[in-house]
């Protein structure tokens, strides 16, 4: 009875450390594939910054040449302060009328807190509303598709690094990207515990990058971090509203939270995800900290 | 051995049952270290108006806090054609999904009212379309002469909740208006609000008058005026019109300013070849030297607090920016790049002194932390000189000389990116810019 118990208990752990220790080994083959994707990655990230640095510059040669346009009127108004200062000289007690801080404000927390909650009153609907559409798109998930890809296929990852080149050349189209997930390119993990690929969080990220416009001083500000925790549906779509998950004392979190927010929400649905992996971006806390826009 | 095989066992149990547990609570990290560094794009349709007779004001409200947040350089107001939805009723909440469409960030809808005592009543609600929520509310009652004023109140608060910095389009600038040939220019006093309207001169021209600076507490100024060959500092009220003399001094004056109270006026005296720094107490009329050194000092600014004064000094061999106690101790150089560094201007918030610089012939106008780390270079060319700061400490008025017979200097804009410079409109030439506090 004992040396069953034993021997059972034996077997068991062989069986278990069996599968702990020789099971995974697999996976170590596909890192060994997946290796040669960061390679890639960094190409992707060059070139993005490249694009980058190149559209910063063509905005500033846009933007310069604003301020010369107001020379033209110059002109014209000097006639009217020589008018201006006529009168002054003619009537010194007529020109600069004391303003008797005319301007009450009137926060009046009342009627504006009634209207406030008036017009939130309808917002459920509304969000209901945005859910149910994007949520639609949930019965597509193809399980044919699924197969295992084991070989990295060269001609297809330089197909995707052209779909994502052409996608930070054109600006973020929210309402282009509802059409149906693309997936199986990249599952190259089988089992719902796959993880997305380095490419695949990098197009994430680039997408964020492109949705997020920080306001000017959170861009000053060193250490400000805002953590943003999403929960998607199979399409890629936010369910609810995004969750600001840290605190900070500082004096711009709070639009710091909200501009993250915007991000997010202007970005989504993110429907380049594969399905096959949706336990694994099913929930994603993204870190929002804009230390590369640092300016001194 | 049982035992422990018994342990073994259950530590795997354990180590089985909690791994994939483990594995499928946690939610997919990604850093996002950068983004977009654009204008905000936001939609300003008309405010509604109650009545007729106020349709015209409901424009141009609108329309001022239009311009007022494009000169910002942080947002984009679109074009009202690509508006979809028409806003009509000003107490239901916009469709939000339409003003998505045309890429608006932020949609600002408004109305005002003319109340049957004559006064302008105007509200407003700033909305996050993406948030789908309001953002901020408020009203502002007034006589209808002062709608300018509520357009840039409206603006500030906008500014405010969408950047989480302080306001500043409520405010005014006092400049020195230059007009006539380059060898005899006459210069007059004049006052504008920050958007460059309501223009008015406030001295007739007679006197020269240099270094206006407005006192951060009052509508009053103080600056130095050339009547003959005798410089005297005078003290202006700018609603009163009241001008006084704050001292005659038998010798050359240089750059008053106020302290942070309003209580004291520090400046520079000359005597020989050398300056040195004083403040006078206005209550007591009595001055105390604060610097005596066998040197130029000048340009003294005190910092927000009033705890300490930052001014610029050749002790070393060249022009540079130093520190010292508001009592004139502990006083070192901060300064520290190429160059020579003249009038230093401490920030109203306090975390940046700027400045002036001359390097390889070209005038900078740049900024630096009060410890004199972190200096970097806003705008730069032929001649930038006077910087002063908007009341927010975010923006920065200078003003810029252009070389040749028709040139002449004028006021320029910028922010702290350096990336957002503007001209402001002024009738002719325009140089040394005061900006404001905030109005009450």
């Amino acid at each position: 009875m004992r040396y069953s118990l034993a021997i059972s208990i034996a077997v068991h752990a062989a069986i278990l450390a069996a599968a702990v220790v020789a099971l995974p080994a697999p996976d170590k083959y596909k890192v060994e594939d997946q290796e040669s994707i960061p390679v890639d990655i960094v190409s992707i990230e060059d070139l993005s910054q490249r694009k980058a640095t190149v559209k910063a510059d063509e905005k500033k040669e846009e933007a310069k040449p604003a301020p010369p346009k107001p020379e033209v009127e110059e002109k014209k108004p000097e006639q009217k302060l020589a008018e201006e200062v006529k009168k002054a000289a003619l009537e010194p007690e007529a020109a600069p009328e004391p303003e008797p801080l005319p301007i009450e404000k009137q926060p009046d927390p009342k009627p504006l807190e009634e209207l406030i909650k008036k017009t939130e009153k309808p917002k459920p609907q509304e969000e209901k509303t945005a859910e149910a559409l994007p949520s639609k798109p949930k019965p597509k998930p193809e399980k044919t598709k699924k197969k295992p890809q084991r070989e990295l296929d060269v001609d297809k990852v330089a197909a995707l690094l052209n779909k994502i080149d052409d996608e930070q050349a054109s600006p973020p189209d929210i309402e282009e990207n509802t059409g149906t997930p693309d997936q199986g390119e990249f599952d190259m993990a089988s089992g719902e515990d796959a993880k997305l690929s380095a490419n695949e969080i990098d197009w994430l990220r680039q997408r964020l990058r492109e949705c997020w416009n920080p306001p000017v001083g959170v861009m000053e500000a060193q250490g400000l971090e805002v953590h943003v925790q999403i929960e998607l549906d199979q399409s890629g779509a936010v369910l609810g509203q995004p969750a600001v998950v840290n605190q900070s004392m500082h004096p711009l979190f709070d639009v710091a939270a909200s501009s993250a927010v915007r991000a997010v929400m202007r970005c989504q649905p993110f429907d380049r995800l594969p399905i096959a992996k949706y336990e694994s971006w099913r929930s994603i806390i993204f870190n929002f900290d804009p230390q590369e826009m640092f300016s001194g | 051995m049982i035992k422990l095989l018994r342990m073994a066992a259950l530590a795997l149990a354990v180590l089985c049952v909690s791994w994939p547990a483990s594995q499928a609570g946690a939610a997919l990290q990604v850093d996002i270290t950068g983004g977009q560094v654009e204008p905000m794009p936001i939609a300003l349709p008309q405010f509604l108006a109650a009545s007729a007779e106020v349709a015209q004001t409901g424009l141009d409200i609108t329309q001022v806090i239009s311009s007022n947040l494009e000169s910002s350089g942080l947002f984009r107001p679109l074009p009202p054609q690509s508006f979809i939805e028409q806003i009509t009723n000003f107490a239901r909440e916009p469709r939000f999904g339409d003003w998505r469409t045309i890429q608006a960030q932020a949609l600002v809808t408004g109305q005002v009212t003319l109340q049957p005592d004559g006064r302008l009543k105007a509200e407003f609600r700033l909305w996050d379309v993406f948030a789908q929520q309001q953002i901020t509310g408020l009203q502002f009652v007034a006589t209808p002469k002062s709608w300018r004023r509520i357009a840039h109140k409206i603006s500030d608060a906008i500014y405010i909740a969408l950047t989480g910095e302080g306001g500043y389009f409520d405010s005014r600038v006092v400049f020195v208006d230059e007009s006539g040939p380059k060898d005899q220019r006459v210069k007059r006093l004049a006052i504008m609000d920050q958007d460059g309207e309501n223009i008015r001169t406030l001295t007739n021209g007679e006197d020269l008058v240099v270094t206006p600076r407005f006192s951060p507490t009052t509508q009053e100024i103080t600056y130095m005026s050339f009547a003959g060959e005798m410089p005297r500092v005078y003290l202006y009220n700018i609603e009163t019109r009241q001008r006084e003399i704050v001292g005659v001094f038998p010798n050359m004056t240089f750059a008053p300013r106020f302290s942070p109270d309003g209580q004291r006026v520090i400046m520079s005296l000359q005597s020989g070849a050398n300056s040195n720094i004083f403040v006078l107490d206005l209550r007591s009329r009595t001055t105390r030297q604060l610097t005596k050194t066998p040197a130029i000092d000048t340009g003294p600014s005190y910092s927000p607090d009033g705890g300490q004064v930052v001014f610029e000094s050749d002790r070393g061999g060249s022009q540079q920016i130093y520190l010292m106690n508001a009592d004139g101790s502990g006083q070192q150089r901060i300064s520290r790049g190429q160059g020579r560094y003249s009038t230093p201007v401490w920030s109203p918030r306090g975390d940046y002194i700027a400045f002036t610089k001359l390097v390889n012939g070209n005038f900078a106008i740049g900024v630096m932390r009060p410890d004199g780390s972190g200096e970097r270079i806003l705008t730069e060319g032929f001649h930038n000189e006077g910087p002063t700061w908007a009341p927010n400490g975010r923006v920065l008025m200078f003003f810029r000389d252009t070389p040749g017979e028709n040139g002449g200097p004028k006021l320029y804009a910028v922010d702290l990116t350096g990336r957002n410079e503007r001209l402001v409109s002024t009738p002719g030439f325009a140089s040394d810019p005061a900006w404001s506090p905030l109005l009450k």
